[in-house]
């Protein structure tokens, strides 16, 4: 079995246009978390948008993963040979368009079977850059894009193919917006996930992706490797579609799997980036889930929620948290959940202090659960 | 040639050639399948697969009433299929993951939530038809319903969903992340109502349908799956290669092509000396793909193919079929498969 390592990131969000504003982001405790203007609402719950971001394409999520596909490419400085997709929104936004302006007694020339494919959006990346093996879309909600890297991990490792560009993109729109306000889970003020006033979630949009490739690639062209991917887990809580699994049974088992298949104790992980929502049942659930599997040592490892800077990506959610996580490792630097003046006392877990810790973080575990009760967690190792 | 012992443990279709499995092998084999009717058009035809709307007969008496209310027919349809294919099947639920193809997903959901949203204004959307619009809907509610802990994956690769989510199977349980894997591709016949009948042709998606293969590892009978090459940019040297070092030692009974409109040399090469079942034609999402797979394990069951299959050209001698190399191509994308017993 093939050792797998990330030589290339690339990412845009609400706070960062490419990997290298990201540190500089999470130090100041940056984050533009502000009312909708990519289309009119009277609805107020503020959200993360990638403001200032042209889509040539006329498709803004395709537009979004082009952006970090391209970073994560030229920062890896190889081609990779496989391409793992992922995505939950696809041409949304244009489709709502779409359909307004033909309640308006309106038409256009609108190519529906692009808008609406998944694959057909990975297709047209794969032509771009020239993906040589074999292209997989998952599409499963908030957690697609951790899916897309474990399951390119789980390629290379297995020697299917020596590289591989994974991760996932989504843009905002209404649909979403307007869906998770009806699940009563959107925050009227920026997140604060963990804290004992936490009011929901802001829903955000971005892209992320990473080049994965065999540790005996990267060293034989002498690659800067940033961190090694050590192991993945996946799991189902099999209880509903919208609400986690109370006891945290679905999101240990994740968990666990992950550690095993990564073949690392408890004890190692030093750092959670937890899926952490900010709504009060996902954080409830997902600390018990930590405590369950980490038991006493929960009380040594650094928990924070990357959605306070960046909102809830979605499908780009999983491969958000690696690419920060990257960022971490790199720099020996975890940053806090912003806004997290009190803890929930039902969360019991040590959270990042609000000035961030400067840390070394040998091994960091990434959560990623979904509609469906859809669990990943991955591994990753400071290389 | 290693083979990696994958099974195929059991599999199930709901077809408009055949409600199920048995109905889809005898219609398959007794070449019943061409008709005047709507309903029962050519086998695999082009014309059939865009023209047939929705199967009215789907048993879904297995999903309680509670869950059903508030599925989509694609999600029903997945499951009545996918909980047939697991019957009498010795699995335990730890180690089962679920993968679904679809090209499409809920696209009749989200019509529903974008209508709402036109029309009602901000907050009219049910929270229910929300969660139910991903594409992961079929899957999360196979995990709900059969309380499943493995990985629940969803899978839409357009013309190659179901090879890609049967690949990822066969991943998933060779690098142990799940004991085993049910794989079932699904999509239904759809067409968005803004659209004007009569001016406005597409999209409309194609076929419906839904298949189910349950992948084991450790199961001493097969057919087994074996994933040949994946490959999506196709380097005719490179791939014919591969191909001709993975197969030097095996003997192929029978060829199967989907959608291989030019066969590369390896392959020229290959069905002079075999069964050949070529449909040229482009075979569209999970519905065709089901067809074709259920067809290739029908016939490995049997160990020999119908005289003639409507809109296929087949080629070849008579013979004991055991070993069936599946090769699927959609603009220069390819998948090869070996299913053998």
């Amino acid at each position: 079995m093939n050792r797998v390592v990330i030589t290339g990131v690339g990412v845009i969000n609400s706070i960062a246009n490419d990997f290298s504003q990201l540190l500089p982001a999470l130090r100041a405790c940056k984050r533009n978390i502000g009312s909708v203007s990519l289309f009119p609402t009277t609805a107020t719950y503020p959200v993360a948008e990638v403001k200032n971001f042209m889509s040539p394409s006329g498709y803004r999520t395709l537009d979004l993963a082009e952006n970090a596909c391209e970073e994560a490419i030229k920062d890896s400085g190889i081609d990779p040979y496989a391409f793992v997709f992922s995505t939950s929104t696809i041409g949304m936004p244009e489709l709502e368009e779409d359909f307004l302006l033909r309640h308006e007694g309106g038409t256009q020339n609108f190519n529906y079977n692009d808008a609406l494919s998944v694959g057909e959006f990975a297709n047209k990346l794969a032509r771009k850059y020239n993906i040589q093996g074999t292209t997989t879309s998952f599409s499963t909600a908030c957690s697609s894009s951790a899916n897309a890297i474990g399951y390119a991990f789980l390629q290379v490792q297995s020697g299917i193919c020596d590289s591989a560009l994974a991760g996932g993109a989504d843009a905002l729109c209404r649909l979403t917006y307007y869906g998770f306000q009806s699940l009563k889970v959107m925050s009227p003020v920026p997140c604060t996930p963990f804290d004992v006033n936490r009011q929901g979630m802001n829903l955000g949009e971005g892209a992320a992706f990473v080049v994965l490739e065999t540790l005996e690639n990267a060293q034989r062209r002498g690659a800067k490797i940033y961190a090694e991917v050590m192991g993945v887990g996946m799991s189902a809580d099999g209880h509903h579609m919208s609400s986690p699994d109370p006891e945290g049974s679905g999101a240990s088992l994740a968990m666990n799997r992950a550690m095993k298949n990564a073949r690392i104790t408890v004890q190692e992980i030093s750092y959670v980036s937890a899926h952490g929502t900010g709504t009060i049942l996902n954080d409830h659930t997902e600390s018990i889930a930590i405590n369950k599997v980490f038991q006493e040592h929960t009380r040594n490892i650094y928990v924070n929620s990357l959605k306070s800077y960046v909102g809830h990506t979605l499908g780009a959610a999983g491969a958000m948290a690696i690419a920060i996580t990257i960022c971490s490792m790199k720099h020996g630097y975890i940053p806090p959940t912003l806004g997290l003046r009190e803890r929930d006392q039902a969360c019991s877990l040590r959270m990042v202090p609000q000035e961030g810790v400067d840390v070394e973080v040998p091994y960091a575990m990434i959560n990623a659960f979904a509609f469906g009760g859809n669990n990943t967690s991955l591994v990753l190792g400071k290389m | 040639m290693h083979h990696t012992k994958i099974s195929i443990v059991n599999n199930e279709i709901i077809a408009p050639s055949g409600e199920n499995y048995a109905a889809f092998t005898e219609r398959f084999f007794a070449q019943s399948l061409q008709g005047s009717t709507e309903r029962s058009l050519q086998f695999f035809n082009e014309e059939y697969a865009q023209h047939i709307k929705k199967i009215d007969n789907v048993d879904t008496s297995m999903i309680p009433s509670r869950l059903k209310r508030r599925m989509s027919f694609l999600t029903q349809m997945m499951i009545s299929c996918a909980t047939k294919c697991l019957q009498d099947c010795a699995y335990d639920r730890e180690n089962l993951g679920v993968i679904i193809a679809t090209g499409w997903g809920e696209l009749e959901t989200t019509e529903k939530l974008l209508m709402g949203i036109i029309e009602g204004g901000d907050v009219a959307l049910s929270p229910t038809q929300f969660h139910n619009s991903v594409h992961n809907t079929a899957a999360g509610y196979l995990g709900i319903m059969l309380k499943v802990k493995g990985p629940t994956l969803t899978i839409s690769q357009e013309n190659h969903s179901l090879e890609a989510a049967l690949a990822a199977g066969h991943l998933l349980i060779n690098s142990q992340q799940t004991q085993h894997a049910l794989v079932g591709g699904v999509d239904t016949y759809f067409r968005f109502s803004v659209l004007d009948p009569h001016n406005e042709k597409y999209p409309h998606t194609f076929g419906c349908g839904a298949s189910s293969f349950l992948l084991s590892r450790d199961c001493d009978h097969g057919p087994y799956l074996e994933i040949i090459s994946l490959a999506d940019t196709l380097k005719t040297v490179a791939y014919a290669s591969q191909l001709a070092n993975k197969l030097r030692d095996v003997h192929i009974d029978m060829l199967w092509l989907s959608g291989v409109s030019t066969p590369q040399p390896f392959l020229q090469k290959l069905s002079t000396q075999v069964n050949v079942i070529n449909n040229a034609k482009n075979p569209y999402y999970p519905t065709d793909s089901g067809m074709e797979i259920t067809a290739i394990l029908a016939t490995l069951q049997r160990g020999e193919l119908p005289d003639k299959i409507e809109g296929y050209n087949i080629q070849g001698s008579s013979g004991k079929i055991r070993h069936a190399l599946y090769v699927k191509e959609t603009q220069g994308i390819y998948k090869s498969f070996m299913i053998w017993v």
